[in-house]
């Protein structure tokens, strides 16, 4: 990771779509529940307001990383369910060390001169 | 009392501020209401009264304005995805500039096919009104179909088809008058006893024949068309309808 090519927005951006993937890797999911389960596993920190997890659900079943299909649930009404497939999978895991990386400059730079990164 | 909207308020805001195709449109409305009614029950199980539930549920996903405008950017057709940076009047000028070459060609490989088979050889004088009118009605359902499978402008889904079907009955109706008219002149002629009355009556049917089989294949295309996209229309509106009636299952 170079200074250029580091995006802070990007990289706040990159968070949701991880959140999400990291929550898909238990199973399929409907949009709620991912939202919900997202909310709950952080502890409230972090959270899907006014519509936001839509264009990220879509954005990232159009890339080939989530599988959305729509279920049939009692009484005839179907949901729609969002899987993780192989490429998100691997898109996780990938971005995982960079995250990973980020952080611990983030902690470096805050924590002051003379301690080493974690 | 609380301004955010509840749940059926929130969908039906958001549907009248999404421009995208109503098929799209009805499939992002379906979802959202469907994990509106799990999160409302959800919460209503965890205690919550279910006004409060519906409020907070519709705070958590029903779009904020710039979440619908990203939804738009996603879900809007190809063709709108391309003309966005176009202003109005200039995309205005290449729709006709492009509906006016669409209709060039259809009339260019129509002329094609009909004359090897001698359509406009001592044609009736009904013929050439008749294929004006047959040429507006494929120009109406070009210009129909482009607005609801390219550009897919939904607003007004059923504007246009009252037209494609005035015009297709006109073009039927101008062939069937035109060949009657045609024969009540053949017949005169005939009374007066001419001596080429044989080649004469069968030039007559021939040139009435070419009117009505030339009437008839204009109006066939318009009837298809008008048809189909009608069929089309009442599927997407029942599915759009039914996101607003909770009870009713989804096709």
């Amino acid at each position: 990771m170079t200074d250029e090519n580091f995006d802070v927005q990007g990289f706040a951006r990159d968070i949701h779509v991880l959140l999400v993937l990291a929550t898909l890797r238990n199973g399929p999911k409907h949009g709620y529940q991912i939202a919900l389960d997202v909310e709950t596993d952080s502890n409230g920190l972090f959270q899907f307001r006014h519509g936001t997890l839509y264009p990220i659900l879509h954005r990232l079943e159009a890339e080939g990383f989530i599988d959305g299909s729509w279920s049939k649930e009692g009484g005839g009404r179907r949901k729609k369910v969002y899987a993780l497939t192989a490429g998100g999978r691997a898109h996780l895991e990938g971005r995982r060390a960079h995250v990973g990386e980020v952080v611990s400059r983030l902690l470096h730079l805050i924590s002051g001169p003379g301690e080493a990164p974690a | 009392m609380s301004a955010v909207p509840t749940e059926s308020e929130g969908l039906r805001a958001l549907a009248s501020r999404l421009t995208v195709p109503l098929p799209r449109k009805t499939n992002l409305l379906r979802e959202l209401r469907d994990d509106l009614d799990a999160l409302t029950g959800e919460l209503i199980a965890k205690g919550l009264d279910p006004h409060e539930a519906s409020r907070r549920a519709t705070i958590a996903l029903v779009p904020d304005d710039i979440t619908v405008q990203r939804l738009e950017a996603m879900h809007s057709t190809r063709y709108r995805r391309v003309t966005a940076r176009l202003d109005t009047v200039r995309l205005r000028r290449l729709e006709r500039g492009l509906m006016a070459a669409a209709l060039a060609v259809v009339t260019v490989a129509g002329g094609l096919m009909l004359a090897p088979v001698g359509v406009t050889r001592d044609p009736s004088p009904f013929l050439w009104p008749v294929t004006v009118l047959g040429l507006l009605m494929v120009a109406a359902c070009l210009a129909k179909g482009f607005e609801l499978w390219i550009k897919g402008d939904h607003e007004k889904p059923r504007r246009g088809l009252t037209a494609i079907v005035v015009l297709g009955f006109s073009v039927v109706a101008l062939g069937a008058v035109g060949a009657l008219i045609d024969s009540i002149v053949l017949f005169e002629q005939l009374s007066m006893g001419p001596d080429h009355a044989g080649r004469l009556l069968l030039d007559g049917v021939r040139r009435e024949a070419t009117l009505l089989a030339v009437s008839l294949v204009l109006a066939m295309p318009g009837a298809v068309f008008w048809l189909v996209s009608h069929q089309w229309i009442a599927y997407v509106e029942d599915a759009h309808r039914r996101v607003f009636t909770p009870e009713s299952p989804l096709p």
